[in-house]
């Protein structure tokens, strides 16, 4: 260290700043592009930077945690798709017989929307994008965060890439959608449904397969986890998820909370799983629930 | 006798670690475990077998958990329990909580005025035999059976204020008018059980 650093080190040890703790979570509206270009899409997020041992939690915060929430308030003309969510990690509490499981995100990620900008905004205007964000923090403890955040952009005719890096990261997080994947690598799931009946929960034995890659061997898959999309009015027990050799096995029971409502026709899942190189990887299905 | 019964408490839970982990919290209609015994904030012992003939709310607290925070700063267990008292309901609340103390559990009641007390359940026993998962995590049970068991309401974020339906609140109005509760299990939402390990 020279001796500057070393006299820095020691004034800030001396004379340390006042301590207002940090908020465990911070959150950051980004866009993927210096400026709106007319006619086209740009991605506009939220980044959220978490201090080690704290997370947020994914769409379905699973048995306990709350979903993180953005609510993107777009300048007139423009639209927004989606929310994409990167594949969650899992947390599992256990104490005994008790499995506590949730899904979510440590260290950083991002939740972003595609955003359309219309052809008739002219260029040399601007553009503002905000953002209403919260989400339930938990370490030990849990703590409810929320920030309203403000972006401005210029129309332009042209723009440059922004946070390239931080949006590839991500959008290669996300989890593809398994039947619209090509044809050597679409999956696929063949699902034996039994309805529900009176006191007796429904039943779901789902069959996923892949082909093998260009005909060679499929290449090994591990692993293998179960995350069901959040649905409210349905309750899902006995899960169980057997691998194979070229398919793994989901297996559910499942009922509807009010038992004078109509079941959802369909349950769209995650499968997340680990490739020969122990890359985590997610893909995204859509099992059907009633019967037709 | 007392010896005979211990020992037939014993088996049965041998049994019970050996059986596959289908819970009693899991089936609603499954008779309850009350075999325990907790103390109050004042360390009074409470036996929850004691209630088996009445009809039985009990919630699982946490101070430190925003979900309970917002519920006891809208009053919602406290006005549930203080209307359903008048027609017999007993009300518990335990904290599994494995750090929160007695005293903790004595300032959240005098803090909030409760009707009802904190049981401390500290080592988390009885939130295990429950398979509690959440805070709140509510079970109602009637006869020593369940007969509800999941959320207080339909509002996890709280945003949906007159419009959110109390679960618990239904079960009990139908349990009270003699009908069958007609939603006996919810997804219950919260913090995680902070369990000791």
């Amino acid at each position: 260290m020279t001796p500057l650093l070393l006299i820095l080190a020691s004034l800030v040890a001396i004379n340390p700043v006042p301590a207002k703790a940090p908020a465990p979570v911070q959150a950051t509206l980004v866009a993927d592009r210096s400026a709106a270009v007319p006619g086209q899409t740009l991605r506009v997020g939220v980044r959220y930077d978490l201090e080690p041992g704290w997370h947020i939690y994914w769409v379905n915060p699973g048995d306990a945690g709350l979903a993180t929430r953005v609510q993107l308030m777009l300048p007139q003309g423009l639209t927004a798709g989606p929310l994409h969510w990167p594949l969650p990690r899992q947390f599992v509490d256990t104490s005994g017989d008790v499995r506590i499981v949730s899904f979510g995100y440590t260290h950083q990620v991002l939740l972003w929307s595609d955003v359309q900008v219309p052809q008739d905004l002219k260029p040399g205007a601007q553009v503002t994008f905000k953002v209403h964000t919260d989400w339930l923090m938990c370490k030990e403890k849990c703590i409810p965060g929320q920030v309203d955040l403000k972006l401005s952009l210029p129309v332009a005719d042209a723009a440059q890439s922004a946070h390239a890096e931080l949006f590839k990261t991500w959008q290669e997080r996300v989890p593809l959608d398994g039947p619209s994947l090509p044809s050597q690598n679409r999956w696929a799931a063949a699902v034996q449904n039994t309805p529900p009946q009176r006191e007796t929960p429904g039943r779901v034995h789902a069959e996923i397969t892949w082909p093998a890659a260009g005909g060679t061997q499929t290449q090994p898959r591990t692993d293998f986890e179960f995350l069901p999309m959040a649905d409210p009015s349905l309750l899902l027990s006995n899960t169980k998820v057997t691998p194979g050799p070229h398919h793994v096995v989901i297996e559910f029971t499942y009922q509807g909370v009010d038992p004078t409502k109509a079941l959802p026709a369909s349950l769209p899942v995650v499968i997340a799983y680990r490739d020969a190189r122990h890359i985590r990887h997610g893909v995204a299905l859509v099992l059907p629930l009633a019967s037709r | 006798m007392r010896k005979v019964m211990s020992l037939l408490a014993l088996a049965l839970t041998t049994v019970t670690l050996l059986s596959p982990p289908t819970r009693a919290a899991e089936t609603p209609g499954a008779p309850a475990d009350l075999h325990f015994t907790l103390k109050d904030q004042n360390g009074h012992e409470v036996a929850l077998s004691s209630y088996a003939g009445q009809i039985l709310v009990l919630e699982w607290v946490n101070m430190d958990c925003p979900f309970v925070q917002r519920h006891y700063r809208e009053g919602t267990m406290k006005t549930l329990a203080q209307k359903y008292a008048a027609k017999g309901v007993v009300w518990l609340a335990i904290n599994s909580t494995h750090y929160a103390t007695q005293a903790d559990n004595k300032k959240w009641v005098q803090q909030h005025a409760l009707p009802y007390p904190i049981l401390d359940d500290s080592s988390g026993q009885v939130g295990r035999a429950f398979d509690a998962r959440t805070t709140p995590d509510m079970f109602i049970l009637q006869h020593g059976k369940i007969v509800y068991q999941g959320a207080i309401d339909n509002d996890p974020s709280g945003r949906k204020g007159p419009q959110a339906v109390n679960y618990v609140a239904r079960a009990l109005d139908e349990i009270l008018a003699g009908k069958p509760v007609s939603i006996p299990k919810t997804r219950s939402y919260g913090c995680s059980v902070k369990y000791n390990r």
